[in-house]
């Protein structure tokens, strides 16, 4: 089916969503079993799974969706009731059927058997439903997704009449299916589940016809069938079942006597009539009366969905751009205009109040666009949690606040990896074992709740469990042993906890490694840095660890502050600024070294001047100097010595695309309102830059810097 | 010739319309039938292909609905579902349905099957 091709992305996206619909409403269901509205739209969920993946023929996403759904149906017509325990299975193979769709979207294959154990454990429901169910229930036909259906008025035609008087019989049916019933776009699957519905069914493949691997054709069905089907329907229902296969099928139904189920006494080849596509009914056909009918039986719409429409991503980020060259360009215009102009005509200036009113209007509407709810991120966290816990034998309680939460998509999409480290991290270094925690007097299940809210233009995520806390003393011997701290600094616990976050520490077997992850604790904090967020962790042993993240809302716009040094303007983004100062020159310290420190509130902060970096000329002249303390990723502060503060701007990032400049110490440029040219500060780069010029300052001393900050 | 279609899947609306563009229908689409109920005018379909399963308002209802609406009751209507069981298939017919087709469908069937409708 090469010509639906085109509709496979499509499909992915859906399928993606879908799956998080899905995973969000078992859940949903989990925690309270008995309500309707999860039941139905899990069923829509899995129900457009697997109608689409059937379209494009990912035969075991079709298999897995239709187990999961047929176990959703069960539920829906009330024969099986929904536990905790049962919704964990779905949710499991929830799982595996996420990463059949993943493997069909990359164009590979699944690990053979990788469905197996979730097919078997929906399988298990199954028969316990048919065990659990009483007989006269079980007897009546009731079809895949006839919830509700008793009250429905059954037709009028004889060969469909509910079979509520008549004696169960018992049919042996060999199913022959062409080898292009696929081709067709028939399941046999559905058939199996349709006759399954009548009754008791027992099945047995005949796989004969199977052909060598190598010859195999995935369009062509093999295999042939027999059924064994103990039902009170008579048989024209059967036949109905096979009504669509039949002109490329044989079907033999046998009806076999009760005493004697092996010897056939009446022998029917059940050609049933030729399958119409469409079957035009008559006026008369129509009954009004069951309109009503059927309309009672639907569950009300339950699902919070609002329309929407789809659109690729670039002709958003062009929006974006756009937005952001209107903003200059308006900047532009106001830098320009006769102030007196402006002033003399009250008009002129109400219409330029409103237009820069609508212009931020519009740059928040379009931010939005971008704009996702954390959900998606945080209902992956749940397989993260249970799978890390049944590695370890843990019991993991994970519940989550703030899914509505939004963030902008690039965001979201990075944040992943990081959050998932962290919640691993909290499992396996915070959260013990049953047994210690009983010890400990604490419930034998541990929690991690998993929160986002918003804070001004920030977003706060937070990962909180209730483990054992840091090992501090474990940390920071470490620390020392790694030459990361110098042996004696007297550090502070919130010091100690952010440790953690050292690059090199988090290979220590003791302290975060996780098996086989490969990526620890500093590549989280890198990755939240790259977002424009900072990442803080606090801990209290014995109760637990908290982990805290702050996002930027968005990344396309910046909030900065401009700085001038000498003839130039820089700016430097807000979210690494702890405070600005303007202090005398006599202020600066020389440290033997060539490394210049100030003195604040009795800490020593390392300064690197603008000026001095950039070879710009000195203005030796003033008395005073602005001093712009900045935190850097490893958590420390330096203090960047400029001529100006010269106050908060919103500025668009543009990238760099001369290497040497991001060298050089900047993130990135940016066109002011004025029409000039500034670059944008990358404060990390400055102090690697500024380490290396000082590279023969004694380590242990710019090592004392750092910790003694840190404990601030 | 125009063609309303209903579902809420992105991906079988994309399919069912492309399919029936390619042989030059004019297609209109919506999600669901409280909105394909909406749009109905607009589009003065001369035939209705509807999914069963979808949120809001499902097939059932919306082809009761439909066939309520005089101008509509000639209107042919094409359920296009997974949904196999004859139950279902019953139910639909008997609330004015002209056809059932499934899901998954070789789109040259489906053309072949919306023209013999039409003729």
């Amino acid at each position: 089916m090469s010509s639906l091709e085109p509709f496979k992305a499509t499909y992915f996206q859906e399928c993606e969503e879908l799956l998080v619909s899905l995973e969000a409403h078992l859940r949903e269901l989990g925690a309270a079993p008995s309500s309707r509205e999860p039941l139905d739209a899990a069923f829509r969920a899995i129900h457009s799974i697997k109608g689409g993946a059937a379209m494009f023929q990912f035969a075991r996403m079709v298999a897995l969706a239709d187990a999961l759904e047929t176990a959703l149906d069960r539920a829906r017509s009330g024969r099986v009731a929904i536990s905790r325990s049962m919704a964990g299975r779905l949710l499991s193979a929830t799982d595996i059927l996420s990463d059949l769709a993943e493997a069909a979207r990359s164009g590979s294959e699944a690990p053979d058997g990788h469905e197996t154990a979730a097919l078997a454990a929906l399988a298990a429901l199954d028969r316990r439903a048919t065990r659990t169910t009483k007989p006269a229930q079980a007897k009546r036909r009731v079809g895949p997704t006839t919830s509700k259906r008793t009250n429905v008025p059954s037709c009028t035609e004889p060969e469909v009449a509910r079979p509520v008087a008549a004696q169960p019989a018992t049919y042996r049916i060999r199913f022959e299916p062409g080898p292009e019933l696929l081709r067709r776009g028939l399941e046999p699957i559905a058939i199996v589940r349709n006759l399954k519905a009548l009754g008791k069914l027992a099945v047995s493949a005949d796989v004969s016809g199977l052909p060598a691997f190598a010859e195999l054709d995935t369009a062509i069905l093999y295999l042939r069938w027999t059924f064994h089907l103990t039902t009170s329907a008579p048989r024209a229902t059967v036949a109905a079942v096979f009504d669509f296969a039949a002109t490329s099928a044989t079907v033999e139904i046998v009806e076999l006597p009760v005493s004697a189920p092996t010897s056939a006494s009446a022998s029917v080849s059940a050609h049933s009539p030729p399958a119409s596509p469409f079957d035009p009914p008559t006026q008369a056909d129509r009954r009004t009366n069951d309109r009503e009918n059927v309309a009672d039986r639907r569950g009300k719409g339950s699902d919070r969905r609002v329309g929407s429409i789809r659109v690729e991503l670039p002709r958003v980020e062009r929006l974006v751009d756009l937005v952001g060259e209107i903003t200059i360009a308006q900047a532009m215009v106001l830098q320009h205009l006769d102030q007196t102009l402006v002033t003399q005509n009250p008009q002129l200036f109400r219409a330029l109040t409103g237009l820069l009113k609508l212009s931020r209007t519009l740059q928040d509407s379009v931010m939005a666009i971008r704009a996702q709810p954390i959900q998606t991120i945080f209902v992956r966290m749940h397989r993260v949690a249970r799978d890390s816990a049944e590695q370890l034998g843990r019991e993991i309680e994970l519940h989550t606040s703030g899914e509505t939460t939004q963030l902008d998509k690039t965001t979201v999409e990075q944040l992943a990896d990081p959050l998932m480290h962290i919640v691993r991290n909290a499992i396996f270094h915070g959260i013990e074992c049953p047994d210690v925690r009983l010890a400990a007097g604490k419930p034998a299940q541990g929690t991690i709740r998993l929160s986002a809210r918003q804070r001004g233009s920030r977003i706060i995520v937070e990962v909180a469990d209730d483990g054992a806390g840091i090992d501090r003393e474990a940390v920071l011997s470490r620390a020392i042993a790694m030459g990361i701290v110098p042996a004696g600094a007297a550090l502070d616990d919130a010091a100690i906890d952010n440790l953690i976050f050292s690059p090199g520490l988090s290979t220590a077997k003791t302290i975060s490694d996780i098996a086989g992850r490969g990526v620890g604790m500093d590549v989280v904090h890198q990755n939240i840095r790259k977002l424009g967020g900072h990442i803080q962790i606090r801990s209290s042993c014995g109760i637990g660890t908290t982990t805290i993240i702050s996002l930027p809302m968005t990344l396309a716009v910046l909030d900065a502050m401009k700085l001038t040094c000498g003839l130039e303007t820089y700016l430097l983004p807000i979210a690494h600024i702890l405070e600005c100062m303007v202090v005398r020159r006599s202020a600066i310290l020389n440290v033997p070294g060539s490394c210049k420190v100030i003195e604040v509130r009795g800490k020593q902060i390392q300064l690197i001047s603008l000026a001095q970096r950039f070879g710009l000329p000195d203005p030796q002249q003033s008395e005073r100097v602005a001093i712009v303390l900045a935190e850097i990723d490893d958590g420390s502060v330096i203090g960047l010595v400029v001529d100006e503060v010269c106050g908060h701007q919103q500025i668009i990032v543009k990238s760099l695309r001369d290497p040497a400049l991001a060298a050089a110490g900047f993130a990135g440029g940016t066109i002011l309102g004025d029409g000039n040219v500034a670059l944008i500060l990358d404060v990390n780069q400055l102090v690697r830059g500024a380490a290396m010029a000082a590279a023969r300052t004694p380590r242990s001393m710019r090592v004392t810097f750092n910790a003694e900050f840190n404990a601030a | 010739m125009r063609i309303l279609i209903v579902d809420d899947s992105p991906t079988m609306q994309d399919i069912v319309s492309m399919t029936l563009q390619s042989a030059s229908f004019q297609v209109f689409r919506a999600e669901h039938g409280v909105e394909a109920l909406a749009v109905l005018d607009v589009a003065s379909p001369d035939l209705i292909i509807t999914d069963l399963n979808m949120y809001r308002m499902d097939g059932f209802e919306f082809v009761s609905r439909v066939r309520k609406r005089p101008e509509y009751e000639f209107t042919p209507i094409l359920f296009l579902t997974t949904e196999s069981s004859e139950d279902m298939r019953l139910i639909g017919r008997d609330l004015g349905a002209t056809g059932w087709l499934l899901k998954p469908f070789v789109p040259e069937d489906l053309i072949r099957v919306v023209k013999s409708v039409l003729q």
